[in-house]
């Protein structure tokens, strides 16, 4: 059993899904074998082939009308439900035909019951696809609907075989019964089946509406809108258009050629039967064997191509030779390699649009295009059967099927933008046109920060004088100061400090008043603005407070003469403020970049200080006086050194984020452990910290380029942090290949991790349930999830905006049906070589069956447990030491 | 007293902390505090106001939802891995069940307060946690009889 389904390509927990579909569609076939047969030979044994374009004409009008109403309702109920129905008015339809046949000498019932195969066939056909993707993700589909298709293969042969067999003994006629009694035993199968496991897996119900009539008209309106609207759907309606001629042209023709070269009615139908049961063995082996491997092995499409290319070869065939070999590579073309390439693949590409409009999506390509294609064809062919040289219709035929291949290319240029765009929908990601109407309101969005601004609670107020200097930060001086004058000075002062180092040139006397009635410390804020901004007054105002009781205001007052006054003695103020109290201390923190102009022995005793202080400081309880210290000494200048080593361990395992941040903001000054601790902070749960960690970095390498790949690359942090540096990389961009390479080394290490991922597994099985095995077998399974998600964002850069975006999030979503559809995205990017390899990864991993590892060498558990002990990943390492610290030395070679 | 491992295998197993990552989760486990109820026991009563999540290590808790809080008509009955508790963590509102010890139990308890600082610290927690969530109401849509998978 576990060979065959390895064959089969099915996943252990797929098998029972695939055995009821195998029965239900082989029950169905059979019928709809027997269906055809009957109905073909009881119609032209009665009418003549001569009839069959006007039945053309008159199927697809009925056609139209059929599938219109398929499409109001297609959506609406599950799939199973809608079999149900439509097998059981079949069933009525067919009993009827019998009975009619049986007891009346009536001829009108056999074209009757021919268009009611005929209809019922293309409802069919278009209905089990649409259950199929009920049932199936995108993935599954590929993999699986070939499987089963080949189950319908098997209920065509025995539909025929039961024919052979029965039809001399029973009666054409009465075999009506027999493809009853399949359609009944087709519903009962689907009733069991769905009474067992609920509606379809896929099926998502609308909402319902008051007015069902009304809100089937409105299916219908938004199913034509959508086949409009739809580059995927107006292709494949054009290919189906041009398909459908040439399709009727090709069969119209090698029936030509049969009843030409086969006079009698008993030989015609013994070559029938033989060529109907030649062509569908040859279908059933390649569906088994090569239809699933081929799309698996060249992509969606690729084979997409495969039938129109054939079609075409069919017709340039019999334009050469009116015979039976041509007649013969027709019948296989349409026999063989229609339902062996074309169906399942055709499946394949309305399942990548969005699931609510599938129904409809399929049905308006049978309820117009089809009926429409017939339309023009019986036409065709009525006018041209007249003639003798069949190359009056074979020559349209060619054309048709030259069209249909140009289409089925269109389709392809389309399947990969729709699959995003269904992604995009799917997982409410924004488009561009949002992004568009978010820049055109900008004035909107001002107007509401401003409301902000204004609110009397001045928490909020200051929140959103914030978020007015981050994003509108031209504006924001004017608009603040403007906005400040009914606020308390407390709430003025932060909202100034905001400002830091924005242009205040227009606004001095605005500023100079507001120093003057404010407050010391609203006095210390805006007198350094002004100093910064080069103003004479505030700095002659700055200077004589030297000796003021505001420790603000005096280490404004020792800024301004240590960078213009240049008085002696100001070092003794300056280590004054640096001894005194906390908020002089603090207040000191301001001086850090005036360091630079001091000499030596000046500069080492304000460092000595400055190192004392530190250590105070870090002493605090509250935290925001440790976080201002910290954020005070990253900005110490570069070429001084101060011994801070040993100051910031604990507030780098601090739980505030603001501290942690500020700590690793000055990781560039440390010598000890330097890169250990920058790699740490690098890969933080909080992002701010990542960002100060990052900046910290950058100060410290000469080539932060070479350093970020070589950590990457090298694993030398953990994942979190490569995605910070990777991110990094992005902003400064870098050349092609230098993403390929990180993606590639990426895509390896998600191999080596899922091959360890597969070895504990099978080692757990041995060795029991270790709490520190599973975990371990946790941590990488996790681990290899990152390494895939740092791969895509390497390949980021390599392809349009936002494409990778969408196949991460479809990858994250969790939803079997949105990964699948990322994965076949990525399957069809143009960069084959690392998305080809990243999709196999990315394929492997969600499915289920863990298979053979795909790295030999991590075959052991030992082995395993070494490689996780070699990896510089501290988790790792140590869930790995206690595994092999609790196992018993025999249990390690799994 | 479970060890970091057995603590962190407990929080990845259950329904709340499924998706969040062993990075995460770490700081997490070292905020669980061991509780110890004796049979017949509640851990806490329905309309109750609540601010522990529960994580079951030993013994076994029927949960009911009956007003009468000393009922023990019971919708569940949790053993080793369960969660316990876990609505309240996220909203303010009263208990919706009383929780009865069956036999002994130990459990691990996570403070909603401890767990929103938590949150504030590493905010990528509240995105597994998110996770979790999202996978549990699918679950839950799957299970309920009529509606969609």
């Amino acid at each position: 059993m576990e060979r065959i389904r390895k064959l089969f390509l099915v996943h252990e927990d797929e098998s029972g899904e695939v055995l009821y579909f195998l029965l239900f569609f082989l029950l169905v076939s059979a019928g709809m074998a027997i269906g055809r047969s009957t109905a073909d030979a009881l119609f032209f044994k009665r009418f003549g082939i001569e009839y069959l374009p006007l039945m053309y004409i008159i199927q697809s009008v009925l056609l139209a009308a059929a599938s219109t109403l398929y499409a109001a309702f297609a959506d609406r109920i599950p799939a199973e439900s809608f079999f149900k129905a439509l097998l059981g008015i079949l069933v009525i339809l067919v009993g009827a035909s019998w009975m009619v046949i049986s007891n009346t000498g009536s001829t009108w019932v056999y074209p009757f019951y021919y268009l009611v195969y005929e209809v019922s066939s293309d409802l069919l056909l278009v209905h089990g696809a649409l259950y199929m993707n009920q049932n199936l993700n995108t993935l599954q589909a590929k993999r699986l609907s070939p499987l089963i298709y080949a189950g319908a293969q098997v209920g065509t042969i025995s539909g025929g075989l039961t024919l052979a067999v029965f039809a001399p003994l029973i009666g054409t006629q009465n075999l009506l019964l027999a493809w009853c009694l399949l359609l009944g035993l087709g519903i009962a199968v689907i009733y069991l089946h769905h009474r067992r496991y609920g509606v379809s897996a896929h099926f998502r119900p609308p909402k319902k509406g008051a007015h069902l009539v009304r809100d089937c008209i409105l299916d219908i309106n938004q199913g034509v809108r959508f086949t409009y609207s739809s580059a995927l759907l107006r292709a494949a309606s054009f290919a189906m258009f041009f398909m459908v001629i040439a399709f009727y042209i090709l069969n119209y023709s090698v029936n030509r050629v049969y009843t030409q070269t086969f006079t009698t009615e008993e030989a015609l139908t013994s070559f029938f039967g033989a060529l109907t049961a030649a062509t569908s063995i040859i279908a059933l082996l390649i569906q088994l064997f090569v239809t699933n491997r081929t799309i698996e092995r060249f992509g969606v499409r690729k084979v997409n191509l495969i039938y129109p290319v054939t079609t075409v070869f069919s017709l340039l065939a019999l334009m050469v030779s009116f015979a039976l070999p041509s007649a013969l590579l027709g019948s296989f073309n349409k026999d063989t390699v229609m339902p062996a390439f074309r169906n399942p693949v055709r499946a394949m590409f309305f399942n990548v649009l969005p699931g609510y409009m599938q129904g409809r999506a399929r049905a308006m390509s049978v309820a117009i295009v089809l009926p429409l294609a017939l339309l023009i064809c019986g036409t065709l062919l009525w006018v041209m059967q007249r003639m003798d040289d069949p190359r009056y219709f074979l020559i349209p035929g060619a054309g048709a099927a030259m069209l249909y291949f140009f289409f089925n290319h269109r389709m392809n240029r389309a399947y990969v933008s729709t699959l995003l765009n269904t992604l995009k929908e799917r997982l409410f990601l924004p488009n561009e046109q949002m992004y568009l109407e978010l820049q055109g309101s900008s004035s909107g969005v001002l107007d509401e920060v401003l409301r902000g601004v204004r609110h009397e609670d001045n928490e909020v107020s200051v929140a959103f004088a914030r978020l007015l200097v981050d994003s509108f930060p031209d504006e924001a001086v004017k608009l603040i100061l403007d906005e400040i004058g009914k606020k308390d000075t407390p709430t003025i002062d932060r909202m100034l400090r905001m400002l830091g180092a924005k242009d205040i040139g227009p606004y001095r006397s605005q500023l100079h008043a507001l120093a003057d009635k404010g407050d010391k410390h609203l006095q210390a804020t805006v007198l350094k603005m002004l100093v910064t901004d080069g103003d004479e007054r505030a700095r002659n105002t700055a200077i004589r407070l030297l000796d003021s009781d505001n420790p603000r205001l005096r280490s404004l007052a020792i800024h301004v003469a240590v960078n213009y006054e240049h008085r002696p003695n100001i070092v003794q103020h300056w280590l004054q403020l640096l001894g005194a109290d906390t908020p002089a201390c603090l207040a000191a923190m301001d001086l850090v970049p005036d360091i630079t102009n001091l000499d030596d022995p000046e500069r080492e005793t304000v460092t000595f200080a400055y190192r004392q202080a530190l250590e105070t400081l870090l002493q605090e309880p509250v935290t925001d006086a440790r976080t201002r210290a910290l954020t005070g000494i990253s900005l110490w200048p570069a070429g001084c050194r101060i011994n801070i080593d040993e100051l910031l361990d604990d507030p780098l395992d601090s739980e505030d984020p603001a501290l942690r941040t500020a700590a690793a903001g000055c990781l560039h000054l440390v010598i000890a452990d330097r890169d250990n601790r920058i790699a740490r902070a690098l890969g933080d749960g909080h992002p701010r910290v990542r960002e100060a960690a990052l900046r910290s970095l950058q100060q410290v390498t000469d080539d932060f380029v070479q350093t970020a790949i070589l950590w990457i690359t090298d694993n030398q942090c953990n994942p979190r942090a490569q995605g910070t540096l990777l991110g990094a990389l992005q902003e400064m961009g870098l050349p092609s290949a230098r993403y390929e390479t990180i993606a590639m080394r990426k895509i390896d290490e998600a191999g080596s991790l899922q091959a360890a991922v597969a070895v504990l597994e099978e080692a757990s099985v041995n060795v029991g349930d270790l709490p520190a095995l599973e975990l371990v077998r946790y941590t990488l399974s996790e681990r290899m999830n990152q390494m895939l998600h740092l791969a895509l964002q390497a390949l980021e850069p390599l392809h349009e905006p936002g494409l990778i975006s969408i196949i991460r999030a479809g990858f994250s979503s969790g939803d079997s049906r949105h990964v699948a559809n990322a994965i076949e995205v990525l399957a069809n990017l143009d960069d084959h070589n690392v998305a080809g390899q990243l999709h196999d990864i990315l394929q492997l991993s969600i499915s289920k069956q863990t298979g053979k590892p795909a790295k030999a060498d991590l075959r052991a558990l030992q082995e395993v447990l070494d490689w996780c002990r070699q990896q510089k990943d501290d988790w790792l390492r140590h869930c790995a030491d206690t595994v092999l610290s609790t196992l018993s030395p025999g249990n390690s070679r799994a | 007293m479970p060890d970091l491992f057995d603590r962190l295998l407990l929080l990845k197993k259950s329904a709340v902390f499924s998706e969040v990552a062993i990075d995460d989760l770490r700081r997490v486990a070292q905020a669980l505090e061991e509780q110890r109820y004796f049979a017949g026991d509640r851990v806490f009563e329905i309309n109750a106001h609540g601010d522990h999540l529960y994580l079951m290590v030993s013994g076994e808790v029927g949960i009911s939802l009956d007003p009468d809080t000393s009922s023990t008509n019971f919708i569940a009955r949790l053993g080793p891995g369960d969660c316990f508790g876990e609505m309240n963590i996220l909203d303010d509102l009263p208990r919706s069940a009383t929780a009865h010890v069956i036999k002994d139990s130990t459990v691990l308890a996570l403070d909603k307060s401890r767990l929103k600082g938590l949150i504030l610290s590493y905010p990528e927690l509240s995105i597994g946690m998110l996770r979790s969530l999202s996978l549990r109401l699918r679950e839950a849509n799957r299970r309920a009889p009529g509606t969609d998978k």
